[in-house]
């Protein structure tokens, strides 16, 4: 059958039918007309329901199909790089500079997985920049350090060596310090604004020439979601209202960490024996003024109910001076407070100021 | 309409389904346009499947759905072509999927189709060798050249382009031809 052999006279569209079309439409023709067709009666038709359409089930379907998948791959793509963030054991030190000029050194540890976004956005902020306030969400918040103090004493020591500050960003709430190269404050905070994180960190700033300062946040310091602020002032003999040093440490944390434990910690790592501290639970938002001889009183105040009063003296204490002091306690009358953060006012670029 | 045949349909009922409410109007349009269209209907789903069974069974169900919604049809003749052609593609579909999974059946609903190879003419005929040819481009076969449906009219009624029925077209036919050629 040759293709080019035109029908001009049969034309569907206008186009002239090939043989084999003709042919084709003739046999279809010729086919279909053999038929012997009865029509079925109509009711065979309308009474029969028509047939469900479950169209729409497979559209469903498809589109909660496409739609997990999209968020699937959405999330994905989207989520962030999960960074690791070098995790060295709780105890390694990694020195950082925070002002090399002012001989001062920090020394931080953290660990933990830390899921950052971006692990150079938010660097540890320097202290002046405690003073400018925050520019972002570091959450980790160094103060300066002082070389430890020797045990029994309260300053004293080298410098210890300086390196390059941590990396930390938003949700860094992982963080463990480890401060026995020296004084530090660490301020761990989240869900607060920069601007709380920044008062908290200058309330807690202390002079580093008194050595009044160390502490130490423990490994167990996880997705904290407060801050952890630790207040410490030197308190003269002219001071309020105690007649030896007074330290008042205040815990404001949901951490985790107990106002116990942390007065221990600070007491400890003032190296105050054990001999001499006692500790004892005085209850929530406590500040611990206690008067009295040569016994040096640590107030120890949290949010938790297990407020605790670490007291310190020079000589051992013996339990019925605990209880005595103890049964003295009281809150600080707000003109107290007022007065003793007067006496250390919140050190902002001058933080070489010693704290007189 | 009296001399419509004594259906539930036609009856006067106090049902309140759809089916009973209709008009009577409706109804005897419907009754008449199925009468009509039904054999040239039976005749195109022949073409493309090949039974003269099945495609009474296609064109039944297509008329169900037609009648479903008569109503609200613009063209309700459009409408039951398509849902015949595509009745007969599905049906083709089913009896592919049933063949891989079920060779002998499918054999056997092989050998029901009415006709064997025949020639007319001392030629081949066409028609039968037109089971050769894939379902898609069978069916733009039998609308084009016995229908004598334009390309756009296959188009719309196929829910393809004018440029998929031209090569569908030309596909079936080369088919054929290497067919005829045999």
């Amino acid at each position: 059958m040759n293709d080019r052999d035109r029908d001009p006279s049969d034309d569907l569209e206008g186009t002239p039918l090939l043989t084999l079309e003709r042919d084709l439409q003739h046999d279809l023709r010729r086919r279909a007309g053999a038929l012997r067709i009865t029509v079925p009666p109509v009711e065979s038709v309308v009474d029969r329901p028509a047939p469900r359409d479950h169209r729409w089930l497979v559209v469903a379907a498809a589109v909660v199909a496409i739609v997990v998948i999209a968020t699937t791959v959405l999330r994905v793509v989207d989520r962030p790089e999960s960074v690791h963030v070098a995790s060295p054991p709780p105890h390694m030190i990694q020195p950082v500079t925070l002002a090399p000029e002012s001989g001062w050194r920090v020394a931080v540890a953290h660990r933990g997985s830390l899921d950052l976004p971006d692990p150079s956005a938010k660097p540890i902020l320097p202290p002046d920049v405690f003073a400018s306030g925050s520019t972002g969400w570091p959450q980790l918040w160094i103060s300066v350090v002082s070389p430890p103090p020797a045990p029994g004493t309260v300053a004293g020591g080298p410098p210890v060596e300086v390196a390059q500050p941590q990396q930390v960003a938003t949700g860094a709430v992982m963080v463990s310090a480890q401060l026995d190269s020296g004084y530090g404050i660490v301020a761990v905070g989240y869900g607060l604004s920069p601007d709380d994180v920044l008062a908290a960190v200058r309330s807690a700033f202390v002079n580093p020439a008194l050595g009044t300062l160390d502490v130490m946040i423990p490994a167990g310091l996880q997705r904290a979601p407060v801050v952890t602020m630790v207040q410490v002032a030197e308190l003269t003999r002219s001071g309020i209202p105690g007649d030896g040093p007074t330290l008042v440490v205040e815990n404001a944390t949901a951490n985790g960490i107990s106002s116990q434990q942390l007065a221990a910690q600070v007491a400890a790592m003032q190296g105050w024996s054990a001999e001499h501290l006692a500790i004892r639970g005085v209850g929530p938002r406590t500040v611990a003024v206690v008067q009295g001889g040569d016994t040096t009183i640590v107030g120890v105040t949290g949010i938790d109910p297990g407020g605790a009063l670490a007291i310190v003296s020079t000589t051992p204490v013996d339990d019925a001076e605990i209880d005595r002091i103890v049964d003295g306690i009281r809150p600080l009358t707000p003109d107290e407070w007022r007065r003793l953060q007067d006496r250390c006012p919140p050190p902002s670029v001058a933080i070489t100021t010693p704290c007189s | 309409m009296d001399d419509l045949p004594a259906s539930p349909l036609l009856r006067p009922r106090a049902a309140t389904t759809s089916t009973y409410d209709r008009p009577r109007m409706v109804v005897a349009a419907f009754a008449d346009f199925y009468r009509e269209a039904y054999p040239p209907m039976v005749r195109v789903a022949y073409l493309i499947v090949g039974s003269q069974g099945r495609a009474e069974e296609i064109v039944q169900d297509a008329f169900v759905r037609v009648h479903a919604r008569f109503d609200r049809l613009d063209n309700p003749a459009a409408y039951l072509r398509t849902a015949v052609v595509n009745g007969c593609r599905d049906g083709m579909r089913r009896e592919r999927r049933l063949s891989l999974r079920l060779p002998g059946v499918h054999a056997e609903q092989e050998r029901t189709s009415d006709d064997e190879p025949t020639r007319v003419d001392d030629r081949l005929d066409l028609a039968i060798a037109l089971a050769a040819v894939p379902a898609r481009a069978r069916a733009v076969l039998v609308l084009r050249y016995y229908e004598g449906l334009s390309e756009a009219e296959i188009a719309e009624t196929l829910g393809i382009s004018t440029g998929t029925v031209k090569s569908l077209a030309h596909r079936g036919l080369a088919r054929l031809r290497e067919e005829v050629a045999r």
